[in-house]
């Protein structure tokens, strides 16, 4: 852990035990954005207080709970993972630029070819005086 | 799924978008984001409302636990006690009094409890409230009938010991 004052050590421990009002809430995270090590001494009064966690008992929650959260979470998405929809995503890219290509080729090979000057006949420019 | 491994796994999974996850997470530490919910916010609905938005900031900062240095449970809970004690302040700022101070905690045996036990009379209790409640200065000092102003530096000498106490 970085060395950091006794003051901001003791900053850290009123933040963690949540000893402050909201606005020294807020300070201290401003704080904690300017002095890196902070964070550090966050997490030392966190990893160090964690034993106590033990205090709280657990209560099950009820089953619509969840639902809520995946209800507000997955809504109107798709039942695939970021990542795979990332991918997806990708794909209809890929497809669509191949669709495009193909299409250039077929055109290309059914318009028909540009008429073919008779043998002997100049282009019309070159009557021009 | 009850080993930190698996927790972990469970949220590196979300991090990925991976829904199926979540079940499984939930199924594990519900239960006790929902003891710290309600532990600090003494109000069953509210506690609830809090569960499932600390259980959606999970899955909105999943990608965060690997750089974090937290233990994954100590990080899940860490989140909920800091979301808990985000709405009681906030509440308190608006005027809603802190609660009436409730019964002493009995800390278990450890590195910490010994620590706090080392600390002048009655701190030790303290600051096991602070953490177990998320009682404030200004419930801390009613319990201890001071004036709420003397509180912090009062306190603040017990956790330069406590410190010291932890890194000898």
């Amino acid at each position: 852990m970085t060395e950091i004052t006794e003051d901001l050590a003791c900053d850290a421990a009123e933040y963690v035990l949540g000893l402050g009002d909201a606005a020294s809430r807020r300070a201290f995270e401003d704080k904690m954005k300017e002095i890196p090590a902070l964070r550090d001494e966050v997490l030392g009064w966190d990893s160090d207080f964690a034993e106590l966690l033990s205090l709280y008992p657990t209560r099950v929650p009820p089953r619509k709970s969840l639902r809520r959260v995946e209800k507000l979470l997955f809504k109107g998405l798709p039942a695939t993972p970021r990542h795979k929809t990332a991918l997806s995503g990708a794909r209809i890219l890929a497809g669509a630029l191949i669709a495009v290509l193909l299409l250039a080729v077929l055109i290309g090979r059914f318009v028909p070819p540009p008429p073919v000057a008779p043998p002997g006949s100049q282009p019309a420019q070159a009557n021009v005086k | 799924m009850k080993t930190d491994t698996e927790i972990e796994t469970a949220i590196a999974q979300l991090a990925q978008g991976d829904r199926s996850a979540l079940r499984p997470l939930w199924k594990a530490l519900a239960p006790q984001v929902l003891g710290i919910c309600t532990a600090i916010l003494q109000d069953d609905l509210a506690a609830r409302a809090a569960l499932e938005q600390v259980f959606i900031k999970i899955w909105h900062n999943a990608d965060g636990l690997a750089q974090s240095g937290y233990p994954p449970r100590v990080w899940v809970c860490t989140i909920a006690r800091n979301h808990a004690l985000d709405l009681i302040r906030a509440a308190q700022a608006e005027g809603v009094p802190e609660p009436e101070p409730r019964k002493d905690v009995a800390w278990p045996e450890g590195r910490i409890g010994d620590a706090l036990a080392l600390l002048p009379t009655g701190h030790g209790q303290l600051i096991a409230r602070a953490y177990a409640y998320g009682e404030g200065y200004g419930t801390l000092a009613q319990r201890m009938g001071r004036m709420p102003d003397l509180m912090p530096m009062l306190l603040r000498k017990s956790l330069s010991a406590l410190r010291e106490a932890l890194t000898t």
